[in-house]
């Protein structure tokens, strides 16, 4: 009798329980499979040339931004405009604790003794991905390509007095390790935010992460909004 | 044959997407349901993502000494932990009571069960029966019926014993069943 009951209860159960994740779940999960096997099979070399080539990129848009927008009679109307007041100086970059969920997504799971190392490989190996990648390359920190597919948006860019377009980006620092940062750029993947990691440089240790850049502080609130809602603390820096 | 999912995580690992998507297909509804009986849906789909960016990220390392499923849901549990500490709970506190204990922690839900002829009804009781069972007896419930698991995969993927796994899962049962009105236990016809 209990027997009975129980099974109509596992039938009801089975009748009731179809709830499927959504379509850009799915497509970004899959799409992650898809890169994380991109990035075995294809050959690394050159992690310096993709790094100068991304950071080649973002002058090169800047430099098109500040030339074009003059011609096209100034800059539009913005909801704000940019006061070099408004933005905080470049915070050293200090070592700081990511919340425990992060560590464990870059940490545990399984046997785990090799992992950071195997991520970090596996990051290497994906840089061969970045296309034209072979770019002229100025002197500075390394720097790793995104590994999200689409970029922000860029709205509207804001002009600065000097006629320049100011550039920014959200950091997100205190990542000890890289497997740490892997897992915050895979995270932040998932929200569909381009990211990159940056290694700190002789004074400074650890990883950080970048995100953007952007040149409409609307887009940027709205960013970092994102991120705070996740717990994700972020700093704002202009890039130079 | 159908491929197991052991193989098939094997064959991702050696970079054959094709695998990885039989995989997903499998577990995907299944998991997804897992954190939705006990999270909010926004917080449902962030742990879902979490647990198969961490099976992509080990897929080298993937080695079949328990089952695949066993795995994935050690995996979906440790996030879930994660995320109720967020919240403040410690479900795991609860671990070293006794199962009587558990079954008897909590006011019965609905209190006195009323007549429900309809099916849909039924069902929406019933879901929120499982909502709101003790932490402990809910994961077992959905590793049994959402997941399809046996006892001891149940018990290997809750870290217990399979006699505890197998009491949680009575109790859950016993709770539902009287949760439910006896009409919605009398033989719905279901497709």
């Amino acid at each position: 009798m209990v027997d009975d009951k129980d099974a109509h209860l596992s039938d009801l159960y089975r009748e009731t329980s179809r709830e499927e994740p959504p379509a850009h779940v799915d497509q970004a999960v899959m799409e992650l499979a898809r890169r994380s096997v991109r990035r075995c099979t294809l050959t690394p070399f050159g992690n310096h040339w993709v790094a100068a080539g991304a950071l080649a990129g973002i002058c090169i848009v800047s430099v098109l931004l500040v030339v074009l927008l003059p011609e096209q009679g100034g800059a539009p109307d913005l909801p704000h405009t940019l006061q070099d007041a408004d933005m905080p100086e470049p915070g050293a970059f200090a070592k700081r604790r990511y919340p425990k969920s992060v560590d464990d997504a870059a940490g545990g799971g399984m046997s785990g003794a090799s992992e950071e190392s195997d991520v970090a490989r596996e990051r290497f190996d994906f840089y061969s991905v970045m296309p034209e990648a072979e770019q002229q390359a100025p002197a500075g920190e390394r720097v790793t390509p995104s590994i999200t597919a689409p970029a922000p948006r860029q709205a509207a860019p804001v002009p600065m007095q000097s006629g320049r377009v100011a550039v920014y980006v959200l950091q997100i620092d205190g990542f000890s390790s890289l497997a740490q940062a892997v897992a915050m750029q895979d995270k932040l993947a998932f929200m569909r935010l381009d990211a990159s990691i940056q290694q700190g440089d002789g004074t400074q240790t650890g990883y950080r992460i970048r995100v953007g850049p952007y040149t409409d502080l609307n887009e940027l609130d709205r960013v970092q909004a994102q991120l705070d809602k996740r717990g994700i603390k972020s700093t704002r820096e202009r890039v130079p | 044959m159908q491929d197991s999912d052991e193989d098939c995580m094997l064959r991702y690992a050696d970079g054959e997407l094709a695998a990885f998507q039989v995989l997903y297909e499998r577990h995907r509804g299944s998991l997804y349901r897992y954190f939705l009986r006990q999270s909010p849906r926004d917080v449902a789909e962030e742990l879902f993502q979490d647990v198969w960016t961490r099976v992509i990220q080990a897929r080298s390392r993937y080695r079949p000494d328990a089952t695949f499923r066993t795995w994935l849901y050690t995996l979906a549990r440790n996030r879930m932990i994660d995320y109720w500490r967020r919240q403040g709970r410690d479900p795991l506190a609860l671990s070293g009571n006794t199962d009587a204990v558990l079954y008897d922690a909590g006011e019965h839900p609905t209190g006195n069960p009323r007549r429900l002829a309809d099916l849909r009804e039924c069902l929406e009781q019933l879901l929120r029966l499982v909502e709101s069972l003790p932490v402990l007896q809910r994961e077992a419930f959905l590793l049994r019926h959402d997941a399809g698991m046996t006892l001891p995969e149940i018990a290997a993927a809750l870290d217990t014993g399979a006699e505890t796994a197998k009491s949680r899962l009575r109790y859950a049962m016993e709770r539902l069943r009287a949760g439910l009105p006896e009409e919605c236990l009398e033989g719905h016809e279901h497709g």
